[in-house]
């Protein structure tokens, strides 16, 4: 999260803190560098051989005083901890005694935190008040930040008399806490766009905090172990964030909950020596307890975030429920489980680290729902408590809206099931189950629908009017029933569903049949090319971008370099450019782009993109007019072949002009029985028949579709592809796609685009003797 | 680096109204990135190809950014420095591409060559 103590407002907080406790208490003479954000600035400086009697006098001086001063405040709060540092009397090296120094006044500051926080409330109680909150708030924050800088001096010195003279300065990576816990809130800024462009080992860290603000445990367990097992880094983070928890270096939790410094060292020391990955495999047995510790990383991942945060709240979504903000503490459920947790670091301590870390984690980490808090209610306190759901329900109360193409399509669907439903069971008596319609059948169930007719009253002219402003409209696809009516001044549209939806079929051809005949017509209508229109979302780049990509392909393509073509501009290159350079090329049957697309998103950049042209497609040339277009080459698949083989049978069948048994009909739709399986066979056959094009056609069959891409990008079923705008090629657009400010593949091909001096400066340099520094890679010339 | 426009403006309601009639005029600046002089690619803001599915995307110039790269606001990524004439400002740190972890001396590893070059060309008897 934060490089060092300066950065990470450690300095501050512990300045914050001796001020108040100047006022308190007789602060002895503080030197200036004892606040130091490093004790390189200290130590072989000028400091240290100051004017006045030198850092050792000053040294001497101030902790014998500390260590008193911190004896005085511990025996005020209460806590028995005392004696911090009395034994030394700073008759060590000077590294040794300006570490202790500064170690002693953090010391005194975590000690006089406990005292700030006792008065408000104690451990395990919460103050009710603003005010108070925000005061907590403040003081669990500086207390953690006075912990850590303790706890790393404390290491440094213990290294340093234990292994000697090699051991980095104290910093605030010393120890595992959350001010240097990773920064993950760029991948839990994904946490909506799916697995697109993230690796394995991120996408299962991102779905441990995605799914652990979820107030139910369903599905919890599968994904905690699976996250496990098949991410390695998954489990090292968990175990980081496993050692933060237990020792309570974190600003979740009450100060006085937090082991003595001295004791926490000692459990510093024996965590690092034990590996904790066994613990998270322990631990997933609790998945409650995981879940608790995985909120805490959450709550710390997006403590910065602040706008997102305050967005958020406004939803009252769980996740700022759980970051909270400056003027309220962490909700109590994660208080409540870091105790847990650091009682397991108390545990491990009193058994002088006898007792497993994994029996102490069974020991002290338990939940269960409580409900204590009625006693303290009176003095302005409550007793925290711990409930399952204490985030929420869990989703934001953010409405999707319906969008009025998706309201029509489920009137279409009812009108078509109207006529279809009869001839269905009409089949059906005869022995032959209707699962698709041949081409007659198509046409006269379509002529037949309630909803088509209807618009089929509007005039060619209204028609085609309609039609474009629904292809004009880019969101035309995505509005709602209100929206539509009000885009053609139609009066009382408005859907029953507070989403804009409605609630039943009823109700949506009520709120359409308000706008009246014509209305309902035209809406329908509008709803109808709206949602073809939203298979294909174009977007223009602009004309820098359109430049850049032109050049690309014309380098790409080679075209430039024909002589015949060396006079001619870039926009008279494009048009001798091939078409599937240019081009999307897309096989509507199969749904498949068939142009050479760098779909990785950059993440295999050591390897060029070199591919070409397009994959399991065919050139057809048309004979009268000699246009030359590209068909998919793909066999037909076994679905199209049985749809064609039904077709036949439908044709040979002509069950239309068999005679209707209208008993049987009647016996069949009137007799219900749960246990027929006719219903969900009729809803599934009703479902393809409606959706079905007029008559199969295979892939290959017609000419693909082809979208001009140079300077746009385009949305083609849920995909967004892109040329590179550096090489020309194909790419599925990822957001990591861009480079300087401009869509890129990642995977620039120099050698392909003829650009020989970036290649030369990305190959290895050939190989010579002479010998090379291992580090800086410099290599010796002399 | 290209200069940065922050719009930090605040809406009294989420309206789709007030919303659409702030977005015309934002964003009017993109960021470089994971270039020389150019941020990070994880300090860039990060839309959500869901995003397409809002009118604002579609409406406005709010639609740019699915596209072109703009710096994210973190406040971990902001100091406030006071310099030794005296004068205050805020300066951005740590999310350029090729911004050493201040002061820290932190480097990205060598290279892989470097490491094969150092064990192949480097006699034992000198280490």
């Amino acid at each position: 999260m934060f490089g060092d103590f300066e950065d990470s407002g450690t300095v501050d907080a512990l300045f914050r803190l001796c001020s108040d406790m100047a006022l308190e208490y007789d602060m002895p003479d503080l030197p200036s560098w004892i606040l130091d954000v490093r004790m390189d600035f200290i130590i072989g400086t000028e400091a240290e051989s100051g004017s006045e009697g030198g850092l050792k006098e000053e040294v001497q001086k101030v902790i014998p005083a500390l260590a008193k001063l911190e004896e005085k405040i511990m025996i005020d709060a209460g806590l028995s901890e005392s004696k911090a540092g009395s034994s030394d009397d700073g008759g060590g090296g000077s590294v040794h005694c300006v570490c202790l120094a500064r170690l002693l006044l953090g010391a005194c500051c975590e000690a006089y935190a406990i005292l700030k926080c006792n008065r408000i409330c104690h451990s395990g109680i919460r103050p009710t008040g603003l005010h108070a909150n925000m005061k907590m708030k403040i003081i669990y924050k500086d207390s953690c930040h006075a912990a850590v800088w303790v706890s790393a001096h404390a290491q440094y010195l213990h290294d340093i008399l234990h292994v000697g003279m090699n051991v980095s300065r104290p910093s605030l990576h010393t120890i595992k806490s959350e001010l240097n816990e990773n920064d993950l809130s760029e991948l839990f800024s994904r946490r909506l766009a799916g697995k697109n462009g993230v690796n394995n080992d991120a996408a299962c860290m991102l779905s441990l905090l995605t799914r652990c603000t979820n107030p139910g445990s369903r599905g919890w367990d599968s994904i905690l172990s699976t996250s496990l097992e098949e991410s390695d880094g998954t489990k090292r983070l968990c175990a980081e964030a496993l050692a933060v928890s237990i020792t309570g270096m974190h600003s979740c939790i009450h100060p006085a909950s937090r082991l003595h410094w001295k004791k926490r060292l000692g459990l510093i020391i024996h965590l690092s020596e034990k590996s904790l990955l066994n613990s998270v495999t322990f631990l997933c047995r609790n998945p409650i307890a995981f879940k608790e510790m995985i909120r805490r990383l959450v709550c710390n991942t997006v403590s910065s975030s602040y706008a997102s945060n305050d967005a958020l709240q406004k939803l009252e979504h769980p996740v700022a429920l759980l970051a909270g903000n400056i003027q309220r503490l962490c909700p109590d459920g994660v208080e409540l489980a870091s105790i847990a947790f650091a009682a397991a670091g108390k545990e491990i301590v009193r058994s002088r680290g006898s007792m497993s870390i994994e029996q102490a984690l069974e020991n002290t980490v338990k939940f269960d729902q409580q409900d204590n808090g009625a006693a303290l209610k009176v003095a302005g306190q409550r007793a925290i408590q711990w409930s399952p759901a204490y985030l929420g329900k869990g989703s934001s109360s953010i409405h999707s809206k319906v969008a009025a193409a998706t309201v029509a399509s489920n009137i279409f669907a009812v009108a078509f099931r109207c006529n279809f439903i009869p001839f269905w069971a009409h089949c059906a008596s005869n022995d032959l189950r209707a699962s698709r319609l041949n081409k007659t059948q198509h046409n006269a169930l379509h002529e037949m629908n309630a909803a088509t007719k209807l618009t089929m009253h509007l005039t060619l002219q209204e028609q085609l009017e309609i039609q474009r402003i629904a292809l004009k409209l880019p969101s035309s696809g995505r509005m709602t029933l209100e929206d539509v009516g009000k885009l053609f001044g139609l009066e009382g549209v408005r859907g029953s569903s507070c989403n804009g939806g409605s609630k039943s079929i009823t109700d949506a051809v009520n709120t359409i049949g308000a706008a009246g005949a014509k209305g309902a017509a035209i809406i329908l209508h509008f709803c109808r090319v709206a949602a073809i229109s939203e298979d294909i979302l174009i977007y223009d780049l602009g004309k820098r971008t359109y430049d850049m990509q032109l050049r690309a392909i014309i380098k790409r393509s080679l075209v430039g370099q024909l002589e015949s073509n060396s006079k001619k501009s870039t926009e008279d290159l494009l048009k001798v450019i091939p078409e599937h350079t240019k081009h999307l090329c897309a096989c509507v049957e199969c749904k498949r782009v068939c142009n050479a697309i760098a779909t990785d998103g950059g993440s295999k950049w050591s390897s060029s993109f070199n591919e070409i042209g397009t994959s399991g497609s065919m050139i057809s040339t048309d004979p009268q007019s000699s246009n030359v277009h590209l068909r998919c080459a793909k066999r037909p698949s076994t679905s199209i072949k049985t749809a064609i083989a039904f077709e036949e049978e439908m044709d040979t069948r002509m069950i239309e002009a068999d005679e209707c048994k209208d008993y049987a009909v009647r016996s069949m739709l009137q007799t219900y029985n749960d246990n027929s399986g006719i219903a969900p066979r009729v809803r599934r056959d009703a479902k393809s028949s409606l959706e079905q094009r007029e008559c199969s056609i295979a892939c290959g069959q017609d000419a693909m579709l082809s979208i001009p891409i140079v300077g746009k990008a385009i949305r083609l079923w849920e995909n967004w592809y892109a040329l590179c705008s550096f090489c020309g090629c194909f790419m599925r657009f990822h957001q990591s796609n861009r480079f300087e400010a401009e869509l890129c593949c990642m995977r620039c091909d120099n050698s392909m685009l003829g650009d020989k001096s970036n290649e030369d400066n990305k190959k290895p340099k050939e190989s010579s003797n002479a010998p090379a520094c291992r580090y800086c890679g410099k290599v010796c010339t002399s | 680096m290209t200069v940065q426009s922050f719009s930090n403006v605040v809406l009294d309601s989420l309206e789709h109204t007030e919303i659409s009639s702030v977005a015309k005029n934002m964003p009017s600046h993109t960021s470089k990135v994971t270039c020389k002089d150019g941020y990070k690619s994880d300090a860039m803001l990060f839309v959500d190809e869901n995003f397409a599915q809002n009118a604002p995307q579609r409406e406005t110039s709010l639609s740019a950014l699915s596209f072109k790269p703009v710096v994210r606001f973190c406040s971990s990524h902001y100091r406030y420095v006071s310099d030794t004439t005296g004068k205050k400002r805020i300066v951005q740190v740590g999310v350029g591409i090729d911004e050493h972890l201040d002061g820290l001396g932190f480097r990205e590893p060598p290279s892989v060559r470097v490491n094969q070059g150092a064990a192949n060309f480097t006699p034992h008897n000198v280490v």
